[in-house]
């Protein structure tokens, strides 16, 4: 038996030995998911005899690529068999399609066309133009490329990704939220027309932008590549698809098309853990995937659950359990404590502490007290500060919760780690690694490299910039890239404003968002209540719910769930409580507020005399009241 | 307001009235008037099973009434502000700007007044004694017309040029030509508010702009019932349009001896049809009677609500309980640790219950938050609509932000000459109507209270202390 099939629980093995066919593995939060995949992959090349050529496997973002990478290659290692394959993001993917297409002339870009990162300036700087004929309000332009992003990722009017404004109808109403929460309609004509507008201003410039690059690679495969899709296709009979749930309605279409009859698929992902509303990721892609599997081709799905966690404690995963529980998920996953866990693990299985909730009026409140308790944990326990974090639902201007928390430990000389993207350096690798990629476009990367690091290609080359083009090159053949177009396809996910991120020592803090898919042995979460988590005026329920999930399941050892209890929406501070809580009530005073003389027992026998009375005089009410609604008559 | 209550035949006979047309329920602090209408509330979601919305004055009573509708096990009711949801209702039916201009009014009424001035014709604006060279009270007179004009739905000339102004005061005379001038400053500000340099409306604005765009409402964006507390303080405008949003039924819960605002209409004025629809509860099952009798001897004072014709006798509750006590200060900072000591003895004694803090001002109460900061007492500020009013603690708030609410110990804070009531009246404003509204403020504050009352007076003291009858309450000295 292969040795990292040993390791696998019964669940685990099912997914990775399931049948060569279409497979989804609706993972839960902490049981192995990536290496799951990772293992089904090697799997299927040793056990099966697939071809590694014949393989392609795509990820969400840099970082989760990175992880299925390293996760492969450590399996190789142990088995001492298997090769890497080749593994993009979706833009990366859609970039190669459209990269394709221009050279064969089956889309409207030109070869050699940029893409942009923002496409904000370009509506403020063209808001003349793009809104001539069409009423609007200040800050509205804003509204209207929001919503432009939206329908090309995937609007909830449509349900679907739309990638021309042909497609949309007009007289409708199109609901988008602006930057203060709330909910506005605009016009589908004006939407048509302005989208109209920009889609000429970028021909016309010879770009396109992020969403645009996947609505133009699904444009162009479904109306016009043949050629393109033939290429993109060669050989390749399987598709992987890590963290599912976060895809897009356009990113699902782009996969099931490129799929088509001639690629088996095998997704992993936890609709628990769909936190990507915003860019158009919706639960229903893991809930609908049996479905689209029979619609599209015809075929039944295999599916399995992984529900085993092999990070946290019992009573973490009791209140993850609970939280899920109250929600609607349309379908309910219950978390357990694995088995035969790392040394670790086991330790914070036996320890089991219980999830410490802190009822806090203000998040200034919050903030002291996190800086009390970590000094406690290191001083008393012994926790080092680097593995703590300080878990913020928002970290802006307008809340700046992860800042006054950060304030606060540093007023207690309590270090605080920074998280630095790459910074400007890291844009110079790219732009150069990609300028070399342009004019040696189709030599061999390994080639390249070498050729950098004899100095052949730029002598005047400063050595870390060299360095760093070189790991990029190697990152690139390190997920199947053998040409330096191959690496083109790469380097697109490292413009997309995703760098890679530096550490210091020190309690880290960080968003809710950044932290999926991390884990923290002691983590803080910050601040359940009203407006702020979940957040906004008129808060996403269910998108909030999940982020409370992923939020609990970061915390391996220790948990404490910090805030109030929610009145207008749910109450989420509330839900969080039961048998596997204690409860840290700062409502209440403590001995040194309380004042130690003055008591006086006859006032306070005469107020419980007149409470039991009032008691008394609202029970009756009550219970006349209940009376009155069963009467049917009322 | 709420556990308190028995079911009266009475109450019984609001909560199920005739589920169409419009009810209006009068009742007196402490007399379950919110109870009633939250009742009545579920009732309608229940029996009716169609929408229901409940209005409440300000955002600390909807947080309040959402919290005690949620401590029950029946589906609770939404509770919101006419402002919240009338900002949303116009976002989604206009192209108006939504942005509030807030503080910045008076600029630009300013900025109207100046420009009208320039126009070569002569204007004659009423005469009003100011020593400040920026005539500073005109701005304020003309900034508060213009609220009254849209408050009243006047925005036209022909209906502004003949209406009698109550409620305006007549301290200030205003003669046709006067008038004239007024409305040419108000039309000015409002081609301001929506100029390219503000982009805003104001906060009358919201109900005139669902009026205007009334026929955009759909069926759906309305709700089938409506429920209103405290409808005492909204304008002739607000109702109008509450009224005419309401599908089935409106439901108008209001009290005139709490009215803070000064407002003045009759209901038939607002469309709202309340002959034979009226019920009074005039029980209270808040307080204890020594509360309410102070309260009420007090009460006797504002003559204006005497007069009235909606007004009636308050019962005395049957609850016995401790005579409510004074204590005094030197001054404002002498009264910041004399409540301090106060508030650590009521945490000995009662650690379960709420004590309110009633104050004039939120700046003023952040002197008591920090001191109790000091002395590590937890405390909320009632002023958003988060705070969870419900858990025992301290609970701060300001006399305006009280209504509606109640607490088991409470603490009347600042009654100091210049205070309460405040030192100067707006311009234009009669004395009387002025100290009548200040008035029902300290009988507001008063009447939260369910067990004990602590009333707070600090040199110089305010008049009213002098308007309590001294055999109600004693003096009692805080070591």
């Amino acid at each position: 038996m292969l040795p990292f099939i040993r390791h696998l629980n019964d669940n685990q093995y099912n997914a990775v030995t399931g049948p060569v066919g279409d497979v989804i593995i609706n993972a839960a939060a902490g049981t192995g998911k990536t290496s799951t995949l990772a293992a089904r992959i090697l799997y299927l090349q040793i056990e099966k005899n697939i071809e590694p050529e014949e393989m392609l496997a795509l990820s969400f973002s840099r970082s989760a690529r990175q992880g299925l990478i390293s996760k492969m290659e450590a399996y190789r290692k142990e088995a001492g068999a298997g090769s890497p394959i080749e593994t993009l993001t979706f833009h990366g993917l859609a970039f190669r399609i459209v990269r394709v297409a221009a050279s064969l002339g089956e889309t409207w870009l030109k070869p050699g066309f940029k893409i942009i990162e923002n496409n904000k300036k370009i509506f403020e700087d063209n808001a003349a133009a793009f809104f001539k004929g069409i009423e609007y309000k200040k800050n509205q332009d804003s509204l209207y490329s929001k919503v432009i992003d939206s329908v090309r990722q995937g609007h909830e009017h449509y349900g679907q990704a739309l990638y021309s404004p042909d497609q949309i109808v007009e007289d409708e109403q199109l609901k988008v939220e602006s930057e203060q929460g709330v909910r506005v309609s605009l016009a589908s004509l004006d939407v048509k027309r302005v989208w109209k507008r920009y889609a000429t201003y970028l021909k016309r410039k010879n770009q396109i932008d992020y969403p645009g690059l996947i609505s133009e690679a699904i444009n162009v495969i479904k109306n016009s590549g043949q050629l393109t899709l033939n290429r993109i296709r060669t050989g390749i009979r399987h598709l992987f698809i890590d963290e599912f749930q976060d895809t897009s309605m356009a990113q699902e279409e782009l996969a099931f098309l490129l799929a088509g009859n001639q690629m088996y698929m095998t997704v992993v992902g936890d609709n628990e853990q769909t936190i990507y509303a915003f860019n158009g990721s919706n639960e229903s892609n893991i809930i609908h995937f049996h479905q689209n599997v029979a619609r599209r081709k015809g075929s039944i799905a295999y599916s399995i659950d992984l529900i085993e966690n092999y990070r946290s404690s019992a009573n973490i995963l009791g209140v993850a359990n609970r939280i899920v529980e109250k929600g609607n998920s349309a379908y309910k996953k219950w978390l357990r404590t694995a088995e035969n866990v790392s040394e670790e693990v086991a330790l914070y299985q036996y320890h089991n502490h219980p999830v410490t909730l802190v009822r806090m009026p203000r998040l200034h409140n919050a903030a002291t007290y996190i800086a009390e308790e970590i000094l406690r944990l290191h001083e008393e326990e012994e926790i080092l500060y680097s593995d703590i974090t300080v878990l913020v639902r928002k970290d802006t201007e307008f809340s700046p919760q992860g800042s006054e928390v950060k304030r606060l430990l540093e007023e207690k000389n309590i270090p605080v780690g920074v998280t630095r993207s790459g910074g400007d350096n890291q844009k110079i690798v790219f732009d150069k690694a990609e300028e070399i990629c342009q004019s040696y476009y189709d030599e061999p990367l390994a080639s390249i490299i070498d050729s950098i690091e004899k100095g052949d290609i730029d002598p005047d080359l400063d050595s870390a910039i060299e360095r760093g083009i070189i790991d990029v090159f190697k990152e690139a053949v390190d997920s199947g890239a053998v040409f330096a177009y191959d690496a083109l396809d790469f380097l697109i996910d490292s413009t997309s404003g995703e760098g890679s991120e530096r550490e210091d020592d020190g309690v880290r803090i960080r968003t809710v968002h950044s932290a999926k898919g991390l884990e923290f042995k002691v983590v803080f979460v910050l601040f359940l209540g009203d407006k702020s988590f979940p957040h906004g005026a008129v808060p996403d329920v269910d998108g909030e719910r999940r982020l409370l999930y992923v939020a609990i399941t970061r915390a391996q050892d220790r948990l404490y769930m910090i805030g109030r209890n929610g009145i207008h929406g749910p109450d989420f501070f509330g839900e969080c409580m039961g048998s596997e809580t204690r409860l840290v009530d700062y409502f209440k005073a403590p001995d040194a507020a309380i004042s130690s003389e003055g008591c006086n027992e006859q006032l306070k026998s005469e107020v419980d005399l007149l409470k039991e009375k009032f008691d008394r005089e609202e029970a009756a009410r009550r219970d006349r009241l209940m009376a009155l609604f069963e009467d049917d008559d009322f | 307001m709420e556990e308190t209550i028995q079911v009266t035949k009475q109450q019984k006979n609001c909560i199920t009235f005739q589920p169409e047309g419009d009810l209006l329920v009068r009742g007196i602090p402490g007399s379950g008037k919110t109870t009633v209408l939250l009742e009545r509330a579920r009732y309608l979601q229940m029996k009716q099973n169609d929408s229901v919305l409940f209005m409440a004055y300000n955002k600390s009573l909807t947080a309040y009434i959402r919290q005690i509708s949620l401590k029950s096990d029946s589906k609770p009711v939404e509770a919101t502000t006419f402002h919240q949801w009338g900002l949303r209702l116009v976002k989604e039916i206009s192209l108006s700007h939504t942005h509030y201009i807030g503080d910045r009014k008076e600029d630009v009424v300013r900025h109207a007044y100046h420009t009208v001035l320039k126009r070569n014709e002569p204007l004659d604006f009423p005469k009003i004694s100011d020593d400040d060279t920026r005539n500073s009270k005109l701005i304020q007179f003309l900034s508060d017309e213009i609220s009254w004009i849209k408050g009243n739905g006047l925005t036209e000339w022909a209906r502004y040029a003949d209406k009698p102004r109550i409620g305006r005061g007549n301290q200030i005379k205003v003669s046709k030509q006067n008038r004239y001038a007024i409305f040419s400053v108000f039309e000015k500000y409002n081609e301001l508010l929506k100029s390219y340099q503000y982009k805003s409306i104001d906060y009358d604005d919201v109900a005139l702009l669902i009026d205007q765009y009334f026929h955009k409402v759909s069926k759906d964006q309305r709700p089938a019932h409506i429920l209103i507390d405290e409808a005492q303080d909204l304008t002739a405008m607000q109702l109008k349009v509450i009224a005419k949003l309401a599908r089935t039924s409106l439901t108008i819960g209001a009290d005139k001896g709490q009215q803070i605002y000064h407002r003045n209409f009759a209901w038939k004025d607002v469309g709202i049809d309340v002959i034979g629809r009226s019920k009074f509860l005039n029980e209270t099952f808040r307080s204890t009677q020594e509360i309410i009798r102070l309260a009420k001897d007090f009460q006797k004072r504002d003559v204006l609500l005497l007069k009235d014709e909606d007004y009636t006798e308050t019962v005395l509750p049957s609850a016995s309980g401790q005579i409510p006590v004074l204590v005094e200060s030197n001054n404002l900072d002498a009264e910041v640790n004399t409540i301090s000591k106060l508030v650590k003895r009521y945490l000995l004694n009662f650690p379960d219950d709420t004590i309110g803090i009633i104050g004039y001002s939120n700046r003023r109460l952040s002197k008591f938050s920090e001191t109790l900061d000091e002395h590590k007492v937890p405390w909320v500020m009632i002023k958003e609509d988060e705070t969870n009013m419900l858990l025992p603690g301290v609970k701060l708030v300001s006399y305006y932000s009280a209504k509606g609410l109640e607490f088991d110990h409470v603490i009347v804070a600042n009654l100091k000459k210049g205070c309460l009531p405040y030192k100067k009246s707006p311009p234009g404003m009669d004395e009387e109507d002025f100290l009548a509204t200040e008035r029902r403020k300290f009988f507001v504050a008063m009447t939260r209270a369910k067990y004990t009352l602590t009333i707070s007076a600090v040199r110089t003291y305010s008049p009213f202390i002098d308007e309590l009858n001294p055999s109600l309450y004693k003096k009692i000295t805080i070591k």
